[in-house]
Order: C-alpha cells, then structure tokens, then sequence
C-alpha cells in the first residue's frame, strides 16, 4: 500500500512539474553585420576617446597607430562609398593625426581638433549618422 | 518489484533535481536503503520525496513566475537601454507635443508607433508615423549605438528619448532618401529643406 502511494506521489510530481517545456522559437531579427570599416571606426572612436583623454589630462599621446592604415583597404558597409574623395579625406585623417603625435605639447589640442574635423568633413559626403557621436570628440 | 520501484524512484529524483546530480545519488542511494528498512523508516522515506517533489514543484512555480515577467518583456525584442513597455503616450499624443516647439527646444518623451520605414542600409534610423497626420517622426539612436533590424517595417515600437525640431538641409535629406533605397528620380525631386520633427531614442522596444 505504501509502495502504491509512493508510487503515486511520483506520478503526480511528474504531472504536475512537467509544464511549459516547449516554448516557440524566437525568430531571427535580420540585423546588419558590422563591415570591417564600422569595426575599425568603432575602434577609432574608442581611440581618439582615450587621446582625447590624455590630452585633457596634460599627457603627450605615444605612437602612431598603424592598424589606421586599414582605412585604405577595409570593407565599407556600402563598397559604393569609397570614392576617390573617401581616399583624399583618408589622407587628410591620418596626416593630421600623425601631427598629434608629432606635435609639440601646445598645439596638441588644435592638431587633435582637426584630426577629428576631418572625420567630421567625411562623414558629411557618406554617412552622417555617426557625426553627432564624433563631435562629443572636439576638445572645447 | 523493488527493483523497479528503485529505478522509478531513481529517475524521479533525477527529474525533480536535474542538475543536482550529487544530491540525487546521495539521496537515491540513501532512499533504496530505507526501502529495505521497517514501516517507519518507508514512511519518513516517502515523506522525503513528497517534501522533494513539493519544493521542485515550488522552484518550478518561482520560475514560471519569471517567465511571467519575461513573457511580458519578451512580447518585444529590446534595442538600446532597457526601457518599460509602461507609461508611454500615443504617437497623437507626441505629435502634439511637437507643435510646441521651436528649433533649439528639447523635451523627453516616451511614445508608441509603427515602424513605416527603416534605414535599409544598416538600420541606423527609422521614421514612425505621426498620429494620423501625413508627417513622420525621424528617429535616429543615441551616439550611434544601436540599430534597428532591416525587416523591421511595419513592427509596432515604443520609443523613449529626446524630442526636437531641425531644419534638414537638401543634402542630408537626399542622404536619407538613398539609404531609405529611394530611386535616383525620387531623389532629385528632394530640392527644399524640410523642418524635420527629430527624435534621438535611448531605448526602443519592438513587439515581435
């Protein structure tokens, strides 16, 4: 009798826990994959947010990132967009950035200023969305 | 018959346990010596696995619950800072807001709308209908953080973030019209600037 009775329980432990096992998938959300310009972007963001940081802070910014040179060869969200004016403002980018890390302590904020107005002056010609984001970079 | 009631009992605790392999074996192991033992011991035994199977049930019922709440947020997909599907206003709504203001102003504002288009190159704004008006609120998504999905055209969303108006100039206006993927006669047609009702979100949720 015991045995049925435990039996039992079991059975109706199994019934009642075993709920809501099946549930729908989700669907997928078709999202776009960052190309490698946007990562590299994204990377430069972060990078020029730290120089900014350390130009604030009374530091002289340390070597010339080479991985920027990637701009000449990285993929575009739209390949359409690289232009012979995207090459110009890639040169123009990454000479003015080169003098920050060559300049001397005084002009470091103005050199670091055109750098990033000169994303800004890109931007304008391919892909405004990111300009108000650039902008938190100007050292006022 | 022992020795099925043992195999019972065995993957009965391991149902109610699952992941707690070593108190299962431990408890097993301890559950088929009582079966051997006197009526007394069977009874505390059997009172054991009732107690097991009450609070399995009960962590079950506690999961449920999250699921519960999961299920109201998993109605949407959440893009952005995670905001409440609670206490927004009607697109009407908001777009009355907007007649308030002038260029330079900027007021909070939580609404809810459809999706009428979305950036198709990368999803990075989207433009939701105004009430019942012909005009459309641009949102665009804080510091570029975030985007929406490109199938995303018709989803109903709430939106939270901050509203303001700004002339658009004819450049940027045609921008948008190439990534809505307008065709090239569409796009020269855009020869004016448009005083443009903006709308720079902090968090979306999309019903799915």
């Amino acid at each position: 009798m015991n045995r049925l009775f435990f039996v039992f329980v079991l059975l109706i432990s199994f019934s009642s826990c075993k709920t809501d096992d099946k549930k729908e998938a989700p669907k997928e959300l078709i999202m776009r994959e960052q190309s490698e310009m946007a990562v590299l972007m994204n990377k430069m963001f972060d990078e020029n947010e730290k120089i900014k940081r350390e130009i604030l802070n009374g530091e002289i910014p340390q070597g010339f990132p080479d991985h920027y040179l990637k701009i000449h060869s990285a993929t575009l969200t739209d390949p359409t967009d690289r232009t012979p004016q995207f090459k110009v403002f890639s040169d123009v980018y990454l000479k003015n950035l080169k003098d920050v890390f060559e300049t001397n302590e005084e002009s470091l904020k103005n050199k670091f200023n055109a750098t990033i107005n000169s994303c800004i002056a890109c931007h304008q010609t391919t892909c405004l969305g990111p300009i108000p984001r650039i902008k938190k970079l100007l050292i006022k | 018959m022992n020795c099925l009631l043992r195999r019972v009992q065995s993957y009965a605790i391991k149902f109610v346990f699952l992941e707690k392999w070593r108190a299962v074996f431990i408890l097993n192991n301890y559950l088929c010596f009582v079966l051997k033992s006197d009526i007394q011991m069977k009874k505390f035994m059997m009172i054991m696995v009732l107690s097991a199977a009450m609070f399995a049930c009960k962590t079950n019922k506690e999961d449920k619950k999250t699921d519960a709440k999961e299920t109201v947020a998993s109605n949407y997909n959440s893009f952005g800072d995670e905001i409440s599907e609670k206490d927004y206003m009607s697109s009407a709504d908001a777009y009355a807001k907007y007649q308030t203001l002038k260029a330079g102003d900027t007021i909070r504002l939580k609404f809810a709308s459809s999706i009428e288009e979305v950036c198709s190159k990368k999803g990075c704004w989207m433009k939701l209908p105004a009430g019942e008006t012909n005009e459309t609120i641009m949102v665009r998504f804080k510091d570029y953080g975030f985007f929406m999905p490109l199938d995303s055209n018709g989803k109903e969303v709430i939106v939270e973030g901050k509203a303001f108006v700004k002339e658009v100039s004819v450049d940027e206006l045609k921008h948008y019209a190439e990534d809505a993927g307008k065709s090239a006669e569409e796009i020269a047609k855009i020869t004016a600037p448009k005083m443009e009702l903006a709308f720079e979100a902090n968090g979306v949720l999309m019903k799915k």
